[in-house]
């Protein structure tokens, strides 16, 4: 067994050694691809950028609708291009939409855990739209990791939240079936710390490898395969190039929330209703707002036992589960998912707009 | 016409004609058309059968099989405890041998590059760190900019009056309840705190849109 650590060590150090390379010799993050829905930046602070973008159509909504994006990808993804994205869809169906842009921390910001981002950067954006449009509350919609941030926010804030959406939340890290289930539990606390302790951030390339690391043939062929295989669909290609850049936008995670992010799935703190955002506990059961948390049941980035148990956990009494046959990022950027998922998404924060 | 036969010349060529057609002959008994002439003929016969499709079609479903048990074998290599121990045991091994490296490289290389005339790490470091601050110098233009056109600016004044009224506030709570500042903050009876006035009357007709 002995042997088989050196080879693999010696073999993970090599590649992320070049990996690194790569990266300092071929430098920056790429930029964001133009945006498909006009925005406009109300306001930045700390390592938060609020995006309006502004309802049009008739049938406007009252309250005001805030995404929160994960921190480890940019969110162009959701605003991809036109026909193809969740920003434009949703400002036509009347909501007032603000986007937290998340600015990349940088080496100074490695001191930014959960409490920075939910008690400080999202209780402000929430405050800028809360004074922007003198309306209380707001509705809260987050994907993925956001969707963690989301729901510690409404945890800790309940009085500012009007309905929470979340999707494809990764709760209960006690579920171990997904390869992507059992490599984050193979990381320790140890190579956790000596990450911070090495780089400050969980560099970008890392994150990256990680993703890569759990389907390397999809990565390394079959997704350009498959590309020339639907090359005649009308448009495909210019989808695949921009989701691949979107799959190469990866961006640093901040030292703190990092080791806190490892600790509470090592622990499954939030789910146990342990985990501490700042002074408080992020308590579940504080949430009493209506709650839509949607699954995809092809989804193998989060697992949809690892999402469901949601609703038994919060005390609302307007709660469900929506399950929907699509995979992680197909909820924001399948066309299928814009016909079918997010109509129904849009009548359910409309039904709960008075 | 004259009898060929008769031209000695004739004869020496009749001589070798025969040679040659032999060998020819020979050459055809062993190959009887170019490879290449044989593979179009081949291609052209399969295509008017219909069997090209049918290879294609062959060909992409033993692909899909393989990349099929790439990933099988992919996941099921993943979801193994073993591999998973292993795994977890490398990363550790991997990060310690890397900071190891990098202080060994760091020792060796900083006599020797000043040596050979080229810039060390530091020195690389720090013309980073100015491309940096020169960046986020842009950056903050452009955000400035952008604030003037958003009212950005006056919403972050605004964010910060209205937090810091959220302060004096909690510590006047914190007063009264003596000393239990600790569950202020979880308490939403603070959350929304007044402000006095906004600088523009309808934010939506403010300025230009800037796009992201």
């Amino acid at each position: 067994m002995s042997a088989i650590n050196e080879i693999a060590s010696l073999w993970m150090e090599g590649t992320m050694r070049t990996l690194d390379a790569f990266r300092t010799g071929f430098g920056a993050t790429m930029d964001d691809p133009p945006p498909t829905t006009r925005s406009r930046v109300i306001y930045e602070s700390g390592l938060v950028r609020l995006r309006h973008y502004e309802a049009r159509g008739e049938n406007q909504k009252r309250v005001p609708l805030l995404l929160i994006y994960s921190l480890i990808k940019r969110p162009f993804i959701l605003d991809l291009q036109p026909g193809r994205s969740v920003v434009e869809y949703l400002v036509k169906q009347g909501f007032d939409v603000y986007l937290i842009d998340w600015i990349p921390p940088r080496s100074d910001d490695r001191d930014h855990g959960f409490n920075e981002y939910v008690n400080t950067d999202i209780a402000n954006a929430v405050r800028a739209i809360q004074i922007y449009t003198g309306i209380q509350q707001v509705s809260i919609l987050g994907y993925c990791f956001g969707a963690l941030l989301g729901l510690m926010y409404s945890a800790l804030h309940s009085g500012n939240v009007k309905n929470l959406v979340t999707l494809t939340i990764p709760l209960d890290t006690s579920v171990r079936q997904l390869p992507i289930e059992h490599l984050t539990a193979a990381m320790t606390s140890r190579s956790a710390k000596t990450i911070v302790e090495m780089y400050g951030n969980a560099p970008a390339w890392m994150m990256y490898s990680f993703f890569n690391t759990l389907a390397p043939t999809h990565h390394l062929l079959d997704k350009f395969v498959g590309a020339y295989r639907s090359s005649a669909r009308p448009g495909y290609l210019d989808t695949f190039k921009l989701f691949e850049r979107w799959l190469h936008s990866d961006v640093p995670m901040a030292g703190r929330i990092f080791l806190e992010t490892s600790e509470m799935w090592r622990e499954n703190s939030l789910m146990k209703g342990t985990m501490k955002v700042g002074e408080s506990i992020a308590d579940l059961t504080r949430i009493a707002m209506p709650l839509l948390n949607v699954i995809g049941d092809r989804d193998d980035i989060v697992n949809p036992a690892s999402s469901e148990p949601l609703p038994e956990l919060v005390s609302s009494d307007d709660k469900q589960n929506l399950h929907y046959p699509t995979g992680h990022m197909g909820a924001a950027v399948s066309a299928d998912s814009l016909k079918r998922l997010w109509p129904q998404i849009t009548n359910w924060l409309s039904a709960r707009d008075d | 016409m004259a009898d060929n036969n008769d031209n000695p010349r004739s004869k020496l060529n009749s001589n070798d004609t025969t040679f040659s057609d032999e060998i020819l002959k020979l050459a055809q008994c062993l190959m009887p058309e170019p490879p290449t002439s044989k593979v179009k003929r081949m291609v052209a016969d399969i295509t008017n059968k219909g069997i090209d499709r049918q290879l294609h079609e062959l060909g992409w479903k033993a692909y899909d099989t393989v990349v099929g048990a790439a990933n099988n074998a992919t996941n099921r290599a993943f979801t193994s405890p073993t591999v998973g121990n292993v795994l977890g045991g490398a990363i550790d091994i991997m990060l310690r041998y890397q900071r190891f490296n990098m202080a060994v490289a760091g020792a060796f290389f900083s006599a020797l590059w000043p040596a050979v005339g080229l810039p060390s790490a530091t020195e690389v470091e720090s013309i980073r760190n100015d491309v940096r601050a020169m960046r986020e110098e842009m950056r903050d233009v452009i955000a400035d900019r952008d604030s003037r056109d958003d009212f950005a600016s006056d919403l972050h004044v605004a964010v910060r009056e209205s937090i810091i009224n959220q302060q004096a506030v909690e510590k006047a709570a914190a007063r009264e309840s003596n000393g239990q500042a600790g569950d202020v903050r979880k308490s939403s009876v603070y959350q929304f705190s007044v402000w006095s006035g906004w600088p523009g009357a309808d934010p939506m007709e403010q300025g230009e849109d800037v796009g992201n």
